[in-house]
């Protein structure tokens, strides 16, 4: 391991010695040099898979997903239904047993004529 | 909603918010409709039949309603007061269901929802203890509907998008400090009443013969002839410290106030 790798935790199996501030990110905790450093050594469209990844998960921890259930457009609409992401949110939700804080469903939204 | 409401850990929910629309159904739909009731034979060609729809529906849903327990009510409100302890704030938009069950959810503070029934709304405040914010939408096809509102705890009531046809005409609501209501000129029941001659009548900066020292009331106006000075049905008796909003909160009057003081104030403000 060179000197970035006690920074990351899934290499060094330290998931809980550090405070979380920024749990959810890919990055948390790391220096920006070594961040850099991991993105040299990847391949451009790695790179890109990890900012992402990064963002989007940052992006979740920041919102507290599991607190906030919001169920959109895709739920059964009228008379039709949708195949829909938001169903399998639903699922995913009850499944884990999430705490809620907060539940808004927008229901029916869509017309159809 | 029912099965995560069920499976979810609900110890913490505080705000609800359901927003159901219904379904807009157009020239094109309606045949559709009427076949499926078996009212009609037309219908589009091109379109699934509404039973086939439904199944896919019932195909999509099937998981959740599969793992209802049976003891789990089958109602929004009904789930809500089963498995959630202390929600305070439930917003409800065209969701219109099981009363009762909605009127067991005593920690409930603040409320929109979409009534069908004036006594509903009477009997809601009854009910809930806590409840201090009450914003209200309702489909009747009565006219002049007159609710009577009772409540130890009410603070805001919101009645700006109850249409024309409902305004309260008994408030016995001590905590009451603001009633929203929509524009003052359109089609709002709950408007300043003057005395002019011998009669109560519609007051607004222009008319003529009241006394501007005279302090605020407020009344009842039939909706036939809302504008005419002598179209009150009743003086509605408001808590002293109670403001009554009109026009998004342009227009702001307590009882305390004089009509020449309203005069002036929307004279200026309002450029009436």
């Amino acid at each position: 391991m060179d000197g970035c790798d006690r920074f990351i935790k899934w290499r060094t199996r330290h998931w809980d010695d550090a405070p979380d501030a920024t749990a959810g990110s890919v990055f948390g905790g790391l220096p920006t040099d070594c961040v850099l450093q991991v993105l040299a050594r990847l391949a451009l469209p790695e790179v890109c898979s990890v900012l992402q990844t990064s963002r989007a998960l940052s992006a979740l921890a920041a919102e507290d997903p599991f607190s906030h259930c919001h169920l959109r457009d895709g739920l059964p609409v009228g008379f039709g239904v949708r195949p829909s992401k938001q169903l399998r949110f639903a699922r995913m939700l009850g499944d884990a047993h999430a705490q809620l804080r907060s539940m808004q469903i927008d229901h029916g939204r869509d017309r159809w004529m | 909603m029912c099965w995560l409401l069920q499976e979810c850990d609900t110890s913490a929910l505080t705000r609800v918010t359901i927003n159901c629309e219904t379904v807009w159904v157009g020239q094109m739909t309606l045949p559709l409709l009427e076949r499926a009731g078996g009212t009609s034979a037309a219908g589009p060609i091109d379109v699934d039949t509404i039973d086939t729809m439904l199944a896919e529906a019932a195909s999509h849903l099937g998981f959740f309603t599969e793992r209802l327990r049976p003891q789990t009510r089958r109602t929004i409100t009904g789930a809500l007061a089963q498995f959630c302890p202390a929600p305070t704030s439930l917003i409800l938009v065209k969701q219109v269901q099981d009363i009762p069950s909605l009127g067991t959810i005593k920690s409930l503070q603040q409320l929109e929802a979409h009534f069908q029934e004036v006594p509903d709304i009477s009997y809601l405040l009854t009910e809930l203890p806590n409840l201090t914010h009450l914003t209200i939408s309702i489909t009747t096809t009565a006219t002049d509907v007159d609710l009577d509102l009772e409540s130890a705890s009410l603070q805001v009531l919101n009645i700006s998008r109850v249409g024309k046809e409902c305004a309260p005409n008994r408030i016995a609501c001590p905590s009451l400090r603001e009633i929203v209501c929509n524009d003052y000129r359109g089609y709002n029941r709950l408007k300043i009443v003057a005395r002019v001659d011998d009669a109560h009548g519609v007051w607004d900066p222009s008319t003529v013969g009241y006394n501007p020292q005279a302090l605020c009331v407020f009344g009842l106006v039939s909706l036939h002839d809302h504008t005419h000075i002598r179209s009150l049905v009743d003086v509605v008796a408001m808590p002293a410290d109670c403001a009554v909003v009109w026009d998004r909160g342009a227009k702001r009057v307590t009882a305390s106030m004089t009509l020449g003081e309203v005069a002036a104030a929307w004279a200026i403000d309002i450029n009436i």
